[in-house]
């Protein structure tokens, strides 16, 4: 059994090796621009599915939103957006890439920034989504496919029990039917973009690769849940499952899924740990910290706490396996139908997250609330009490994901470390 | 019944917003709650229940908290969320069998929701009023209009499992005549309003307007049409003309200070004009879902860009020197459209003066800073 230090924690390879993978396909996909390829631009609610299916390469709006931040940019980039008349108090998250496109200064964007899409995506899940990709569609040109998205008359609590086989009952005849009529809609605008026709039998064995790779995902939150201590930190979870679900399905993402799954497995039969005298198991309840992601690994020497859960991995299971019952197309509809309510409308939100606090054995829950993205902030208070009601301490991080201009880390860990410090001593009673 | 008289009965009926001056008319009819624009209230008024509008709030019920409650609800929650669920809490709807909320409406969605799940947890010592949702769609695919016509049916036979009658064909297209008659007396509101020589405050439209989310259609159709008999003989408004925008807004308060700095002849927050939305020519339930499938004011429809370019339109027409804007402390959708709306009111000539942030009833230092502000700006046009 070997043991680490958490200041000698080693970063696992497949972390590496995803940022690497997206990184050289963002410049890759540069390239093939100039040479006349097309991309389109989505938000992550949407069916990239279709998209990969068809052969057109894809950007997701949160995952650039997280690299201008990781960048440093979103305060410039925040700052810019009021002298265009835009008011503080709008969401960040999903905006931050369109603020980058009105800027207009691809230079100062990461990699030399993004060309013109050949179509933008995304769902009517909140009201601003249709006015951020509309601002953008009129700044560019480009189309903009849109989805209705309902809203959901009678969420089932333990929504995560039914949404891989029984989604039919879970999401509704209703919506599932305008969901898929809308997909094939999109298919019809992605073969005249594309020139392609779309392939229904290649179609199924990529959702069922797809699902493979979920399954992956699926076996490494068990592996991660059930192992005595935390083998790796969130900040290399994210990465290593959300660069291969922007490339879902592909060889390259199931390949990496499985990298992956074998690195971790490695990690605990070899008794790796984050934190070798692990006394504290944290979960990250929201998007992530972008601005800030070594904040995920500040408690560790001090009160030998780590975050053991972010929602990515686990969401990656329970939000994308869809089995597809005879019928590809519409177990797409059910993947995306709800994609993001069951991360933000009680009962769904709040249910998952206390049965997956549960299973990783969780004492601390950091909750980040965002101020101003009311979608993203919704349920925080019913997720808190349900926590709460389970048993688990949660403190409330009133932050945004990406604008970095509220965030006072010094403040954050010495708030942060004061409650650790009682959960530690009660522990120690206990 | 006579002008004076008819003001009187609208202008009551919007302050007590159809509370306990109707409340004997419940035995004899189901109650049903509305909350936010682009409810159907002809299904509602062809299945036989007496609908009502929660969304704007009695003053008496402004500052309810329930303790339960308020555990819930973060405070960038839109103020007519919050309100609604402290006054559904304690009981302040209590009187009404069902409550309908609109998909359309970002406020009446987050309240369903969080109401709901209130009810789940508290099952046992809740007796909230049956919690629906009015989940139709924006656009004019045969896709959307399936999924609205479902909607419109499901909507139906709950209401009948609560006891309303399951209408006929010819039943919706009574309702429809109604409700049309109801949409023609506030079109002559509106052009009252929008008339070369203003006459009415902005605050008795407002009044007016929305008295009808209270009473009978019918009812107040004739009480509307009564109490416009008389305009033309009232003295003319002095003042430049002026368009309001922004999120919803039903404070009297800042009405006042509207009227006090000019003639308000487009009202196109949710208050105003935009309700009761688009009607249809024909008598057929679909032709009507179809026309509210593409409410250009609807904050959900398919384009921004068309809503706003209504917006303006609406502004242009109604000939005003000046367009205010205001919004609530938590907007998160409406402040995408103003620079686009500076812009295409601009091009019309026309300037967009930001009051910015107010509360949901604006205190008295913003009112007058806002009245300072805009008597300097509208003297200087």
């Amino acid at each position: 059994m070997t043991d680490a230090n958490a200041t000698d924690y080693v970063p696992l390879a497949t972390a590496r090796q995803a940022t690497d993978y997206q990184r050289d396909w963002v410049r890759g996909l540069r390239e093939q621009i100039k040479s006349g390829t097309e991309f389109a631009f989505v938000n992550a609610d949407t069916p990239h599915e279709l998209f990969h299916i068809m052969g057109l390469p894809i950007v997701t709006n949160q995952w650039w939103s997280a690299v201008l931040s990781a960048k440093q940019l979103s305060e410039y980039y925040f700052d810019y957006m009021e002298t265009l008349g835009y008011h503080d108090r709008l969401a960040k998250y999903s905006s931050l890439p369109l603020i980058a496109e009105l800027e207009g200064d691809r230079e100062r964007q990461p990699w030399g920034g993004l060309p013109v899409p050949a179509i933008l995506c995304a769902r009517q899940s909140a009201d601003d989504h249709q006015r951020i990709f509309s601002l953008w569609a009129k700044q560019t040109g480009a189309p903009l496919f849109l989805f209705s998205a309902p809203a959901v008359p009678d969420p089932a609590p333990n929504w995560w029990q039914l949404a891989r086989d029984d989604w039919e009952t879970l999401y509704g005849t209703d919506r599932l039917d305008l969901m898929e009529a809308e997909l094939y809609d999109l298919v019809h605008q992605l073969e005249h973009i594309t020139g392609r026709d779309f392939d229904p039998d290649a179609f199924a064995r990529y959702m069922a690769a797809i699902n493979r790779q979920e399954e992956l995902f699926d076996d490494v939150s068990q592996m991660l849940a059930q192992a005595p201590r935390c083998p790796i930190r969130i900040a290399e979870q994210i990465p290593n499952v959300m660069i291969p679900q922007w490339h879902r399905g592909s060889d390259w993402a199931l390949r990496h899924a499985e990298a992956f799954r074998d690195e971790v497995k490695q990690r605990i039969e070899d008794g790796v740990a984050v934190c070798p005298d692990e006394s504290i198991r944290m979960m990250w309840v929201g998007a992530g910290l972008w601005f800030d992601t070594s904040f995920y690994a500040a408690f560790e020497e001090s009160h030998s706490a780590v975050f053991a859960w972010s929602m990515y991995l686990p969401f990656a299971a329970d939000g994308y396996i869809r089995y597809d019952q005879g019928d590809p197309m519409r177990s797409l509809a059910a993947r995306v139908v709800s994609m993001n309510e069951q991360l933000h409308q009680p009962p769904w939100v709040n249910s998952w997250l206390v049965e997956q606090a549960r299973r990783y054995r969780i004492d601390v829950a950091l909750m980040l609330i965002p101020r101003h993205d009311r979608f993203s902030g919704q349920g925080s208070l019913f997720s808190k009490q349900a926590l709460e009601a389970a048993g688990i301490t949660v403190i409330e991080i009133w932050s945004d994901m990406v604008d970095r201009r509220e965030w006072d880390r010094e403040d954050m860990v010495k708030r942060v470390a004061s409650v650790l410090d009682e959960v530690k001593a009660k522990k120690v009673l206990t | 019944m006579k002008s004076a008289q008819a003001i009187t009965e609208l202008e009551t009926a919007f302050a007590n917003k159809a509370r306990p001056a109707t409340r004997e008319d419940k035995p004899a009819r189901l109650w049903v709650g509305c909350f936010g624009n682009a409810v159907p209230d002809v299904l509602l008024a062809a299945a036989g229940c007496r609908f009502v509008d929660v969304k704007a709030i009695p003053d008496a019920e402004l500052n309810d908290v329930h303790q339960g409650m308020a555990r819930f609800i973060e405070p960038f929650l839109d103020d007519y969320t919050r309100v609604f669920l402290h006054r559904l809490a304690c009981g302040r709807l209590d009187h009404l069998r069902a409550i309908v909320f609109s998909r359309q409406d970002a406020a009446a969605l987050v309240a369903y929701q969080y109401a709901l799940e209130y009810q789940r947890q508290h099952q046992a010592d809740t007796a909230f009023p049956t919690l629906l949702l009015w989940n139709a769609e924006q656009g004019t695919t045969e896709a959307v209009m399936t999924f609205n016509q479902r909607q419109a049916s499901q909507l139906l036979t709950r209401l009948a499992a609560l006891g309303a009658a399951h209408p006929s064909t010819e039943d919706i297209a009574t309702a429809i005549e109604q409700v049309r008659t109801r949409h023609q007396a506030l079109d002559e509101l509106t052009l009252v309003q929008r008339d070369g020589t203003p006459r009415l405050t902005a605050l008795e439209v407002l009044r007016w307007r929305n008295a009808g989310r209270y009473l009978d259609p019918a009812q107040f159709s004739s009480q509307l049409r009564t109490a416009l008999s008389d305009v033309s003989s009232r003295p003319a408004r002095m003042g430049k003309r002026l368009g309001l925008v922004g999120t919803a807004t039903d404070s009297e308060d800042l009405y006042r200070m509207l009227d006090s700095v000019g003639c308000v002849v487009a009202d196109l927050q949710p208050f105003g004009q935009a309700w009761p939305g688009p009607m249809s020519e024909s008598d057929d339930l679909d032709g009507l879902l179809n026309a509210m499938a593409i409410d250009p004011f609807c904050p959900r429809g398919r384009s921004s860009i068309a809503m706003v370019d209504a917006l303006a339109d609406t502004c242009a027409l109604a000939q005003c020197d000046a367009v205010i804007a205001q919004m609530d402390q938590n907007d998160d959708t409406f402040g995408w459209d103003l620079p686009s709306l500076e812009q295409a009111l601009n091009k019309q000539g026309i300037p967009l003066l930001q009051l910015g942030f107010r509360d949901l009833r604006p205190d008295g230092d913003w009112i007058t800073r806002s009245r300072e502000r805009l008597t300097t700006v509208l003297g200087d046009l």
